[in-house]
Parts: structure tokens; sequence; C-alpha cells
């Protein structure tokens, strides 16, 4: 609820009391939804012979310079050499909030900073050939069939209004605090969404284009215009 | 599986390792005296039995163990240890697990007492 209290002494009452109609329901109700992309993921896909994926990013600002943020994305991997491969297939999301600040700026740029929690189930499967004396050329396999694995990501970045509905977007993203599971037989080592696993610290970055769908209308405080 | 030189050991005349394996049996030609030996497991299996003829006798040895791939990188490929090694059976009057991973850092993994 927004109050404004002024002073007036002329007047006969000490204080006259105006009120406008934003309500709490209003203020944890979000203005607008911005829907993105990921640029980066979607050019490695084009550029690369090891990685496809692609990801959706999604904020609302839930209430004042707090925005709820959901990632989803694909990952798919396959490295090769010379006698075997390593493959990883999965979805993944992360959940988290960001905290803007530049909260008073009229086109909703943003400089924030984050925190994601992130989930991923997929498959990996290894295929090699084993040679070591006194075996030699045995066709190895090893895969994992329903291994899941957590995460934690610091974020920081930008959201750049550039025409109408439309803002660009960076985010860097500090991955840590990785734990797996379900991995007995091979030891993932990529994982979708977090990367490579040998690196329990493992830092990220998205380029992506936004649009804004708009939801409520954002009720500005009352201008009392009072003569001086 | 490598056995290294313990401070108090026996040496050994072994004359044959016999490895039997998912699909073959293995013959090891030692024929030397020894105090340590090492000895493949299979890593298609996650157990390997061993007959090992030393000084005219034939003992035999049993062991199990879980087996891991990881990736080394893209260049290296992947690899595969064994882990959680264990002595299933053995006719030798005693045999010590030391290091229950099998890495090449491991020196000893088992200890025998004749």
């Amino acid at each position: 609820m927004f109050i404004a209290l002024l002073s007036l002494p002329s007047s006969g009452q000490d204080r006259i009391i105006f009120s406008d109609s934003i309500s709490k329901k209003d203020k944890l109700f979000p203005t607008g939804i911005r829907v993105g992309t990921d640029l980066l993921s979607i050019g490695k896909s084009y550029y690369t012979d090891y990685f496809k994926g692609w990801e959706i990013n999604v904020d609302a600002d839930v209430y004042r310079r707090y925005y709820a943020t959901l990632d989803y994305g694909s990952w798919t991997t396959n490295y090769k050499w010379d006698n075997g491969f390593y493959a990883s297939d999965g979805r993944y999301f992360r959940v988290g909030v960001d905290v803007n600040f530049l909260l008073r700026d009229p086109d909703r740029n943003m400089f924030f900073i984050g925190f994601r929690r992130g989930h991923t189930s997929y498959t990996d499967r290894t295929d090699y050939i084993f040679n070591e004396p006194p075996f030699s050329n045995l066709a190895m396999h090893a895969e994992n069939v329903s291994p899941k694995a957590n995460w934690n990501e610091l974020t920081s970045g930008l959201r750049i209004k550039v025409w109408k509905f439309i803002w660009i977007g960076a985010t860097g993203r500090i991955k840590f605090g990785y734990k797996g599971k379900g991995q007995d037989d091979l030891v993932s080592y990529d994982v979708p969404g977090y990367g490579r696993t040998f690196k329990n610290g493992w830092f990220g970055l998205n380029y992506q284009v936004f649009f804004r769908i708009p939801i409520r209308e954002e009720k500005k405080p009352l201008s009392l215009g009072l003569p001086e | 599986m490598d056995l290294d030189t313990p401070s108090l050991t026996h040496s050994l005349l072994v004359d044959t390792i016999y490895v039997f394996s998912k699909d073959q049996e293995i013959k090891l030609s030692a024929d030397t005296i020894l105090t340590a030996f090492a000895i493949p497991v299979d890593p298609r299996l996650t157990e390997t039995k061993f007959v090992i003829r030393h000084n005219g006798l034939y003992d035999t040895l049993v062991l199990g163990y879980t087996n891991q791939t990881i990736v080394l990188s893209p260049d290296c490929g992947s690899a595969i240890f064994q882990k959680n090694l264990e002595v299933k059976y053995s006719t030798f009057d005693s045999v010590r697990v030391v290091t229950n991973q099998l890495l090449t850092s491991a020196k000893v993994n088992i200890e025998i007492r004749l």
C-alpha cells in the first residue's frame, strides 16, 4: 500500500493521507515476463561438431527489484577420438532470483546479481577400445542409465532495451557445488547444463535476446502537484 | 595388480600364472624368483580367477572388484580402473588387501603370506 503523508499547516487538519490503488497483490504480481534464448548455444551448435543445444530464459519482476528466473535447456555432446567416443544427452533447468541494481531505470534495463540452483537428468555413455597387455582390442562400453546432477550458480549480467519489446542481455555464471548421482559405471565427463565435471568451479556465459510480454500497467505513485 | 616388496618378505619361485578371463585362459610365464609380481584383472568382468604355480605347487586366488570408466580428455580418451578390490577366494595361507583401488600409484594391492 502506497501511502503519502503530507503536512499542511495552513489547513484545519494536521495531516492529509493520500493513497493510490497499488495493492500488495499488485506488488507481488509481475508487470511483465521476459522470454529469451541463448544465442551462444545456437552458435555453438552450428559451429562445433561436438555440441548441440538450446536454452530458453524467462524472468519476471515479482517484487520490486527482485526477479524470478527460470532457464530450461537441451544439451547434447559427442566427443570423438581415435578409438572411441563419449556422448551425453539431457535436459536441464535452473531456477533462481536476480536482484536488479537499476531499479528506477525507465527502460527496465538491468544490472543484476543473482543465484541459481541447477538440476539435470540425462544419459551418457562411452565406447572405446581397451589395449593393455595381456588384453588387446577389447571393445569396451560403459553407460549411466539415469544419472542426475545438481549444482549452484552465482550470476551477474545486463539486460538492455534495444527496441520496444526487445532486450538483449549477457549473463555470466560461476558454477559450483556440483553433485552427481547414478554414476556407478561411468564418471560423467560433460553434464548437461553444468559442463565438464572435473572442474568444481566452472564458468559459463550466455548472450541472450529477450522479448518482453507486458502483463499489467505499472502504477506510479501519485503526484500531488501542490502549489509552492 | 602389483605386489611390491614389504618389509618382511620371502622370495618365491613363481613358475606360471594362469589368468581366467571372460573368453580366454591367459598363461603368463614367470619362471623366476620374485618377491612381488603383477597380475592383470579382466576389465569386462567383476571378478577374475588366477592360478599361480610356485615352487611346484598350485594356489588359486579369486579377486572381486568394481569397474569404473572415466574420460580423461577428448585427446586421451577413456580409461577404466578398478575399486572395491576384495578377495573372493584363496588357497593361500593368508591374503590381505592393502589398497583396494587398482591404480598405478598404489604400489601394493594385496599381500600374500605363505
